[in-house]
Formats: structure tokens, C-alpha cells, sequence
């Protein structure tokens, strides 16, 4: 057969010609290009947590769909494929320019006169965001043209490696560098969501290049089906061992991606905040981000930059407010919920350097009361005295001096403040989610249901957390993997007894709000090493200087008291200052709650006991860093294993099982309707897999005859099998081999001779109870060990491998 | 693959249960081809499958070499074949003396006519028998040859058309039998297949020895078929359908044999012509009307053994040209892919 394949008249200038010659016809790349459109949205998943989550998804479709549109349009129109990868670069300006500089276009989608120094402000912009921004970072215009420039290109090189080039699997490098940034920046890594989509979307992009090839090589012609199976085995096999291997191999938190290399299945509420951040920091063994500051305070100050009050994404996050700011921080106003007429209070002069350090959040000791020699626009919190930057700035190479006025507070003074309902303090700061884990409300209820004051409940709960029977450890969360700020990161806090400051802060915050008081967290840096230099402050002070870095950086609680404003507590223990008025005492304060409970009078309890029963009840636990954790979920995880186990073990039988449905139905077609193409091809594939299931395997060199042959002699089929398997092979000979153009064989012969006669007519359809009668005798015959790797690991499986190799 | 195995199987096909022919007026492909081998069955002790191949190389129009030691039955069996079918059939005994012309036939002057005539030699026959050929001297072997493939005779710059049909069954010795001028390569290409008669065995030749003593078995033959019957069955044979998966197969157990590191000379693609002209034959014969694997297969012993030649290793190490056709057979897969679906 010769077949004489034209050039398209549109061929490429001889020197030129693409890498391989895409025949005419093809109208299955938009396929492709469909399929590489889903991996780079599979893969752009994993920006959740990088950028605010799914903020990125309109921007980045409204990018990607033009370019690739066009893309594959220009490939339908025969262009180079070059020039199409040309063309997706110049639709992709179009449409950067339409989303992001259009007021600076022409036309909206071409770069105007003004463009370049709009993207300059835009890329500095950005450029600002990743200095200064904790990730999740907000999608603001420039990081989002970042976002889809990046990707865009990244979209134009996957379909150009997959549809012109027609090198689908090099395009996985384009996808893994999208994962490399969440990798890096976010402290779980891609996140097993993430990772699963991506590579199910990179496994659909080779099956659908591949379909495509098909295709192309068999002109058009209905593709094999086998292919998408085959690869749909291997694809998920090779995910779920890349899923489920890592579970039970231990050690793969060092290296150079220590948090990266292990997929999290628990990190999920976690993205990165500021909490988390903050946990990078302390784990830097070197500490960087040296700030100096002095100040004329004579107890240790805290540096403080923001807080987090913010629970309701059941997480602690930051709230800017910036319809409650107020601009201007020369002179700052009271903080709401603050006594009105602070009587002893102590101003505190600061003068804060900041040198390399940069956030949009300003360092100041509490409560500042005026700030001066700042440059650039800040902005004010009244709920809760932040300071922000307003014009994009930061705190970078700052030198500023800080007014604050710090309330003296009393043991005794906070002891007599009774419970209230806290009307002035707005919402944000008592709500609590409805599902609140169980063990916080519980470990609230038992730290600090006895008593009814708030203070004494606050140093109850502090007492607890501060107790011996929990570790400090900067390495526990993230190899237990709960590292975050999360609702459920507090509970396994609680249960495994270690963490560091994000955790001992949030913790008490939320089993404050649990037993009635507001609460939010501080988040900056503890007193740090005085330097030993001393400076001049404003009206003749003396300002003794100290130095803080990253290893500095911690949270705390603050706790509202009405009348008293936001107090500070420590319950970390080995870290920062416990204020005086927080110091452990032998007793409470205020009255104690079953003091007023006549019903209950003799069961005397204390915080000491409480605490000490809790930790019992716990102990196993309690463990040191990091075994507690994964001992906990043993039970769950186990089982989950084991049934991912199960599942996997049962892959082949329901691959074997639906393929035989599927046969089985095509020849129960042709039973009703004789003729029908493929029936006796199919019972016999079916026919031949089953016997290489018990043992008795098809050879490349076997005819049906004599594969048919050895069967019966080796399997000793006789009587009814034996006709069944001859009858089945009859038909897959006729199917195969017979002439099915009718033709009139054996006709009187044109010379009048006498006629010889008919050699042959068409055999009878073949049944499936033939199939059944062999598989029957071919089990009958077989020991129950084939019998079952016959079913659960059908041989047949791989050898339709092998056999497409040929 | 054990061709002989092939061979029992396809006599034991349950399948031709469901695909034999039906009866129609007059005698059918497969009533014919039954009579014809029961008849050589009755005369050959023990030698079904050479009856058999020798009918199917009647109907491929090939030519056959009966190859074998003396007195094993291969004049008898290429008689026999000639007398069952009702036509004409002339047998040469090859001498070293023979001339081309004692095969062709000569012209001769007519005392009467005043001009030449011309007297057609034993070559002029449905059958021709050329028995011990190998004992002519070349000159006269290919004299024969010539007829056998050019169907036609020119003497004296007369063409004269031959039988139709037309069928050489030559015999030989042994090459290294005393006073033969062994068939060049080239020749031995022209017959479609060879077969060694073999011994019979032991039972086979005890009747052989009861049966024969007496009467000679050839005088109870009758022909069982005729000229027509022959020539409709070849037409018949003739289309017999191939299927591409079987003409694949075909050539690449040529090839195969091409690139056999054993082999100096592999299958030409005549051979490979014949070769699957002749599994048509033997489809047919099995009462289809398509081919299989199968019958390529049972037949490429006898049909490209005889041509391939063997390097000096593969002789020494006692290996045989058929022993190579199997190794072949056995190598070459059958399928184009697994079946799917």
C-alpha cells in the first residue's frame, strides 16, 4: 500500500522546518492545549497560601484562556511553531496590559506611552509586597502581575513543549517551577492538595498528548483504548506510592527543605501568617533582622508590631482595618476600651533603628502615644493601636522616637476587676468559632472554671500553660506537623504539651475568649541584650540601648480587662519578661467560684491539681518533641494505610473485572445482532487473558490453533470445554483471518465446467458462555494459589503491556 | 513450533464441525480431495501427510521433488497421484545419456508431407514424472526445468503450449548418491516443495509387505477425478483469501530466514509466492476459504527448505535446512499485536 502524504501549502521555508512535521488534519492539539491549560491551573493551585487563596483564580484564567486560545488558534491557521509561540507572547502583553495598565494603553491591550513607568511602580509595588508582606500576601495589582506574567509565560512554554514540540513530559519541568515558589515560601510546602491535582493534571496532559499521537499515527483512526488505561494504572499507581511511601518511612524533615520534602496531610488550615513566620525566624540558628532601640524604661519592653485578633478563618490572622485608621501618627489617640483617665501611668521615651528590617507594621513598646522622625505615611489603629504604612512603605532604614505610656498595673488592682460582659470591646475580639475543639473547652473549663474572676482565671491559664509538663521546642510542631495558628493546631498543642510562643499565645487567647475574657495576640519582639551604650533622649534622659534580631521574635497574649485596658500575660515559659502584676501567686485574688456554690462545698480544688490530673490523663501524649503526635494519630492513620492498601491491592482485579464487562457486553451485542465487528476477537482476547491468568499464557508465536492446541493439552479440557474453546477459536479465525467482503465463493465457473463446491460459510457468532464454560474448567483445574493471583493479580494485566511494546 | 503437531490438529479440528461446506449437486472441493488422498492412502503405506502435501502442490500448480534413498515409494507415490486424476501423465527415467530433446520432442522431416513435423516428447502431459533426475546430465535437467516454468515448449522456433493443468513430479536420490549431477540452486527453486518420503513405519510396512506381494497396487487405481474437477478445485485454491496479518506473517518468516545468521541463502520472494500459494492449497483442502497462519506455517518445511542453504558451521553442527525452517517458525510471532478490545 503506498500512500502519498502531501505538504501543506502552507509548509514552512525549507531551513526552517519544525521538529517534526505535524501531518494536516489535526484538529486534536486544541486537546492538548486544553489539557496543558488545566495543568497550569492544577499547578497555580498550589499559589493558595502564597497569594490570598484563591484570589489569584480570575486574573490568571483571564490571562491564560487569550494566550492559549491564540495559540492553538495560529496552530489550526498552520503557523510555525515558532511563530505560535510568538504569537502567545504578544497575546499575553495584550492581555497583562488589558488587566493591569489599561488606563496607560492604547486601545486597552497595546503598551502605551505611560506603561513603563506604571509597571515600574507596579514592580516595585511588588517588590515591596515579598520584602515586606508575610505570606498569604494580598492580592494587590502588582504581585498579581507578577503572578500572571509568570504564569502566563510558564502556560506558553507547557503547550509548546506539549502540542508543537510534541514533548508533553519535558512540560512537567514548567509545572514544577510554578510548585517551587509555594515549595520554598510556604512552611508545609506544595501541600498534598495541591501536589495531587498538579500531577493528575500533568497525567491527563501525557494521556491526551498521547491520545493525539494516536491519532496523528494512525491517520484519524480511532485510537486504541488501551493507552488511557495503561497510563491511568501506572499515573496513579506511581502517586499513590509517592503519597503513601513517605508516611512510613521516617526521617524526612532535614535537608535542605526540611518542611518541603514531607507532603503534610495535617497542614491544612496553615498558610503562612505572621504566626508562622514568626516560628521561621526563631528556628534560624544565625538570627537576622538586627534592631537596635533605646529606651528610658526601667522594666524589660516589648517591641510590638501588630496584632492578631482575627479568629473568625479559625485562624489567628491580622486585621489591617484601614476604614478605622486613622492617618497621622504624631499624636495617637486613646485606644477603645482603655480607661478613661489613666491615672499612673509612666511615659517611656524609644528610639526605635530599624536599619534592614521591613514591615508594613510599625515596632513600637506599648501603648504609643505619639511617634515622631518617621518618614513616609502611617496610619493608626484605634482598636487596637497598630501602626501601619498607608503609601506601600515600610519600617526599613527608620530611625524613630516612640512616646508610649505604660499603665501601672497591680496584682490587686486587676484581682478586684469582676467578670463583665465587655460591651465596649467590639466582636472581634471575643468571638470564638462554634467548633471549637473539645479539649479547649474542656482544659478551659478545668484550668480556670473555678474561679469567677477574670484575672485569676488569666494566671490560672497562664500557670497552666507555664507548667513543667510543657516543652518549649521550635521543631516539635513542624515535625508533628501542626505548626500554624490554626483552631486545630491549638488542640494538638494541647494534647502533645509542645510548641513555642505562637503556640503558648494562641493557645491562651482562645481558652481566654473560651472562658470569657477578650483577647488578642502580640505579635513582635521580646526585650532582647542591652548593648551596654546609652544615648540622649528628648528632655535630657538617658536612653539605655538594646539590640533584637529574628531569634527575638515572639507572641503574646493581651487580655482586656474592663477598666484596665489590654494587659500583656507570658505563658511561654524560658521566654520573654512575666510582668510583675502576672507573677505566679499562691492564691487567687478574687473569690473562688465554688466559694459561692453551696452545693458543692467540699471538693476544694486548685489550679496545681487540675493541671497536674490533666497531665496524667495526657501523659502518653506528653511525650517528648515530635513521637506524641504521630503516636496520636496511629489508630486513624493505620487504618487509612491499610484501606489505601486494600484499595491499591484491588486495582488489577477491578481493572481485570471491568475489562471483561466490557468484552463480555460486545459480544452479547453480536449475539443479538449477528455481524456485529469485534465479538469474536473480543471473546477470544478474553479467552486467552483468562488462560494466561491461570498459567497458561499466549505466545508471541502462537497461532490461535496452536495456542488453542496447548491449552487443551496442558489444562486437559475435554468434552464441553474442549468444543467451547474450538468454537471460540473458529470464530476469532473467521473474524481475523476470512475474507468478510461477501463474495461468491464456489459459483458455477464461467467455462460451464461442473461446479466444485463451497468451500466455507461463516461460523456461528461466538457466545460468552463459551467463555464461561473455559474459564470454569481452566479454574476447576487449577489450585486455589492460582486461583487467587489469578483474580488479584491477573497476569493478563502486564502482558497487555508487553505486548504493546511490539 | 512442531509442524507435525500442526499438522494432527488440523485433521482434529473441532471448528470444522461448523465450517465445513455444505452439499450441493455433484461431488464438492472437499468430496474430491477425500477421494483422491483415500485412493494414494490405499496404495502409500503410512504416508498421509505426503499424499496430502503432494495434492496440495497439485492444486497450487507447483511442481514437486520427491526426495529420498531408493525404494522408498517416491516413484510410486508421484503414479499413484497421476493415475487417481483422469488425464494424461508421462514419465521420463532420467539416464545420464538423456538428451534435451528425448523430453521435448524433436522435429522431425515427413517423407510425405515434404516438411518438418514435430514429435512431442514425453514432456507433453498433465503429469509428467521425471524420475531420479538428479542421474541427467544438466544439459537435459534444464531442458525440463525450462517446460516446467515457461508452461511451453519451443523446438526449432516453434512455441508449443503444454497441459493444462501441468505438474512436474520429479524424484531423486540423495546428492551424494554414486553417478548424480545434483540440481543447482537456481532449479531447485522452480519446484514449489520438496518432500522426504521417510521410512514407513514398522506396522505400515508389514501391510505393505502383505498387500504388495501379490498384485502390483497401482492396478486397482481408478482416477476419482477428472481434468475439469482439477482445473475448477485450482480455481477455487486461487481464490482463497489472505488476509493482511497472514501475508505479514509470510514475509517475515522470509525474512527471517534471510537474516538466520546459519543460513548463506534464504527464501526468494518466489518462494515466498509459492509459499503461500501452497498454504492456500492446504486451506482449501481443510475446507476454508481463508488462510491461516496455520497452514503457512505447516507448509514452509517443504517448501523453503530445499531452497536455503546452509553455511559450513550449521552443517558441520549437523543442523538440516528443516531443522532451521523450524527454529524459524518458532521465532517469528505470530500476531500483529495482541488482540484488543
Amino acid at each position: 500500500m503506498t500512500t502519498t502524504l502531501s505538504r501543506p501549502s502552507s509548509a514552512p521555508a525549507p531551513g526552517a522546518p519544525p521538529p517534526r512535521r505535524v501531518p494536516s488534519g489535526d484538529p486534536w492539539h486544541w486537546a492538548v492545549t486544553g489539557a496543558s491549560l488545566l495543568a497550569v491551573l492544577a499547578a497555580a493551585s498550589s499559589l493558595n497560601g502564597v497569594v490570598e487563596p484563591w484570589t489569584w483564580l480570575m486574573p490568571v484564567v483571564l490571562t491564560l484562556v487569550p494566550v492559549l486560545l491564540a495559540m492553538a488558534l495560529s496552530r489550526t491557521l498552520r503557523l510555525n511553531g515558532a511563530l505560535s509561540a510568538l504569537v502567545g507572547l504578544v497575546v499575553l502583553i495584550g492581555t497583562l496590559t488589558a488587566q493591569f495598565v489599561r488606563r496607560q494603553s492604547i486601545l486597552g491591550v497595546v503598551p502605551g506611552p505611560g506603561t513603563s513607568l506604571e509597571l515600574r511602580r507596579l514592580l516595585a509595588q511588588a517588590e515591596e509586597t515579598v520584602v515586606s508582606q508575610v505570606a498569604p500576601v494580598l492580592p494587590a495589582a502588582g504581585i498579581m502581575l507578577i503572578v500572571c506574567a509568570a504564569l502566563g509565560l510558564v502556560a506558553i512554554i507547557v503547550d509548546m513543549l506539549s502540542t508543537t514540540m510534541r514533548m508533553p513530559a519535558a512540560s512537567g519541568l514548567g509545572l514544577v517551577t510554578i510548585l517551587i515558589t509555594p515549595a520554598v515560601v510556604k512552611p508545609n510546602g506544595v501541600g498534598m492538595g495541591a501536589f495531587i491535582v498538579t500531577a493528575l493534571a500533568f497525567l491527563l496532559l501525557l494521556a491526551t498528548a498521547q491520545w493525539r499521537e494516536n491519532r496523528l499515527a494512525s491517520g484519524g483512526a480511532r485510537a486504541s483504548s488501551g493507552f488511557a488505561a495503561r497510563s491511568a494504572i501506572i499515573g496513579s499507581a506511581a502517586l499513590a506510592v509517592t503519597v503513601i511511601l513517605p508516611m512510613f518511612v521516617p526521617g524526612f524533615n532535614s535537608g535542605l527543605f526540611p518542611q518541603g520534602a514531607r507532603l503534610n496531610v495535617w497542614g491544612n488550615a496553615t498558610g503562612l501568617n505572621p504566626a508562622v513566620t514568626l516560628g521561621n525566624d526563631l528556628r534560624n540558628p544565625t538570627g537576622f533582622g538586627r534592631i537596635a532601640y533605646a529606651t528610658d524604661a526601667d522594666v524589660p519592653l516589648y517591641l510590638r508590631a501588630v496584632t492578631l485578633e482575627d479568629f473568625s478563618g479559625r485562624r489567628w490572622e491580622p486585621d489591617q482595618r484601614l476604614d478605622a485608621r486613622e492617618d497621622g501618627v504624631a499624636e495617637i489617640g486613646a485606644e477603645a476600651g482603655a480607661p478613661e483617665n489613666p491615672t499612673d501611668t509612666t511615659t517611656v521615651f524609644t528610639r526605635v533603628t530599624t536599619q534592614s528590617y521591613a514591615s508594613p507594621w510599625l515596632l513600637a513598646p506599648y501603648a504609643p502615644v505619639a511617634i515622631s522622625n518617621l518618614l513616609g505615611d502611617w496610619a493608626w489603629d484605634p482598636a487596637n493601636l497598630s501602626v501601619l504604612a498607608t503609601d506601600g512603605g515600610s519600617t526599613a532604614r527608620q530611625a524613630y522616637l516612640v512616646e508610649s505610656a505604660a499603665p501601672q498595673l497591680t496584682r490587686e488592682g486587676l484581682g478586684a476587676i469582676g467578670p463583665s460582659d465587655y460591651e465596649e470591646v467590639p466582636e472581634v475580639f471575643t468571638e470564638l468559632p462554634e467548633d471549637v475543639p473539645e479539649i479547649v473547652r474542656t482544659t478551659t473549663d478545668e484550668v480556670a472554671g473555678e474561679f469567677v474572676n477574670p484575672y485569676d482565671k488569666a494566671l490560672a491559664i497562664q500557670s497552666y500553660l507555664r507548667d513543667a509538663d510543657f516543652t518549649y521546642s521550635v521543631e516539635a510542631p513542624v515535625d508533628g506537623g501542626y505548626d500554624g495558628s490554626g483552631l486545630d493546631v491549638m488542640a494538638r498543642f494541647l494534647e502533645t504539651k509542645s510548641g513555642y510562643c505562637v503556640h503558648y499565645a494562641g493557645t491562651m487567647a482562645v481558652m481566654a475568649r473560651a472562658a470569657g475574657i477578650p483577647s488578642r495576640v502580640g505579635i513582635g519582639y521580646t526585650p532582647g541584650s542591652p548593648t551596654g551604650d546609652t544615648e540622649e533622649g528628648p528632655n535630657g534622659t538617658e536612653l539605655r540601648e538594646f539590640v533584637v534580631d529574628s531569634r527575638n521574635a515572639h507572641a503574646w497574649p493581651e487580655l482586656f480587662f474592663e477598666g484596665a485596658g489590654w494587659v500583656r500575660f507570658e505563658p511561654t515559659p524560658s521566654r520573654g519578661v512575666v510582668p510583675n502584676y502576672a507573677q505566679q501567686s499562691t492564691g487567687p485574688v478574687g473569690p473562688r467560684a465554688d466559694d459561692t456554690d453551696a452545693l458543692n462545698p467540699g471538693a476544694p480544688r486548685n489550679a496545681g491539681d487540675e493541671a497536674g490530673s490533666t497531665s496524667e490523663a495526657s501523659e502518653d501524649a506528653a511525650d517528648p518533641a515530635g513521637t506524641g503526635p504521630q503516636d496520636e494519630a496511629g489508630p486513624a492513620e493505620g487504618v487509612l494505610a491499610l484501606g489505601g492498601i486494600v484499595l491499591l491491592a484491588l486495582v488489577p482485579l477491578l481493572m481485570r473485572t471491568s475489562r471483561t464487562r466490557s468484552r463480555r457486553r460486545s459480544v452479547g451485542i453480536s449475539e443479538v445482532s449477528p455481524g456485529a465487528p469485534g465479538a469474536a476477537t473480543a471473546a477470544w482476547a478474553e479467552t486467552t487473558e483468562m488462560a494466561g491468568d491461570y498459567g497458561y499464557p499466549l505466545e508471541p508465536t502462537d497461532t490461535p490453533r496452536t495456542f488453542a492446541g496447548r491449552l487443551t493439552r496442558e489444562a486437559a479440557l475435554e468434552g464441553g470445554p474442549a468444543l467451547s474453546l474450538g468454537r471460540l477459536r473458529s470464530a476469532y479465525e473467521y473474524e481475523e483471518y476470512a475474507d468478510h467482503d461477501a463474495r461468491a465463493v464456489g459459483g458455477p465457473p464461467a467455462d460451464g465446467t461442473r461446479p466444485v463446491a463451497t468451500l466455507a460459510r461463516p461460523v456461528a457468532p461466538p457466545r460468552w458462555d463459551d467463555v464461561d464454560a473455559v474459564t470454569r474448567a481452566l479454574r476447576s483445574r487449577s489450585p486455589w494459589t492460582r486461583r487467587i493471583r489469578a483474580r488479584l493479580f491477573p497476569q493478563s494485566l502486564l502482558n497487555r503491556f508487553r505486548s504493546s511494546r511490539r | 513450533m512442531d509442524v507435525q503437531h500442526n499438522i494432527a490438529e488440523v485433521a482434529a479440528d473441532p471448528g470444522l464441525a461448523v465450517t465445513a461446506g455444505p452439499e450441493v449437486s455433484g461431488a464438492t472441493f472437499h468430496d474430491i480431495s477425500t477421494r483422491i488422498l483415500g485412493s494414494i492412502n490405499t496404495v502409500i503405506d503410512g504416508k498421509p501427510e505426503a499424499a496430502r502435501l503432494a495434492l496440495t502442490v497439485l492444486l497450487a500448480q507447483g511442481h514437486l521433488l520427491l526426495e529420498d534413498v531408493p525404494g522408498v515409494g517416491k516413484t510410486l507415490l508421484a503414479k499413484t497421484l497421476a493415475r487417481t486424476i483422469d488425464c494424461t501423465v508421462n514419465r521420463i527415467q532420467f539416464t545420464p545419456d538423456l538428451l534435451p530433446s528425448d523430453v521435448t520432442g524433436v522435429s522431425i522431416f515427413s517423407q510425405d508431407t515434404r516438411r518438418f513435423e514435430f514429435r512431442p516428447g514425453p514432456v507433453f502431459a498433465n503429469i509428467v514424472i521425471g524420475d531420479e533426475i538428479n542421474r541427467a546430465s544438466a544439459k537435459t535437467q534444464s531442458s525440463l526445468l525450462e517446460c516446467m516454468e515457461e508452461h511451453q515448449v519451443t523446438v526449432d522456433g516453434t512455441t508449443h503450449a503444454l497441459g493444462d493443468p501441468f505438474m512436474v513430479v520429479a524424484t531423486q536420490n540423495p546428492i551424494e548418491m554414486e553417478g548424480t549431477y545434483p540440481l543447482p540452486e537456481a532449479q531447485r527453486d522452480r519446484f514449489m516443495a520438496r518432500i522426504s518420503m521417510g521410512y514407513p513405519d514398522p506396522r505400515a510396512e508389514v501391510d505393505m509387505l502383505e498387500t504388495h506381494q501379490s498384485v502390483s497396487p497401482l492396478e486397482g487405481i481408478r482416477p476419482v477425478a477428472s481434468v475439469a474437477d482439477i482445473a475448477a478445485m485450482m480455481r477455487q485454491v486461487r481464490d482463497v483469501y489472505v488476509s493482511p496479518a497472514v501475508k505479514d506473517y509470510t514475509v517475515a518468516v522470509g525474512q527471517a530466514t534471510r537474516q538466520h545468521p546459519r543460513l548463506r541463502l534464504g527464501a526468494s520472494p518466489r518462494s515466498l509466492l509459492q509459499l503461500l500459494r501452497a498454504a492456500k492449497a492446504g486451506a482449501a483442502l481443510e475446507g476454508r476459504d481463508f488462510v491461516l497462519p496455520d497452514d503457512v506455517a505447516a507448509i514452509a518445511d517443504a517448501v523453503l527448505a530445499h531452497r536455503l542453504l546452509l553455511d559450513r558451521k550449521a552443517t558441520s553442527a549437523g543442523e538440516t535446512a528443516s531443522s532451521i525452517v523450524h527454529d524459524i517458525l518458532s521465532r517469528v510471532p505470530v500476531a500483529r499485536e495482541a488482540p484488543r478490545r
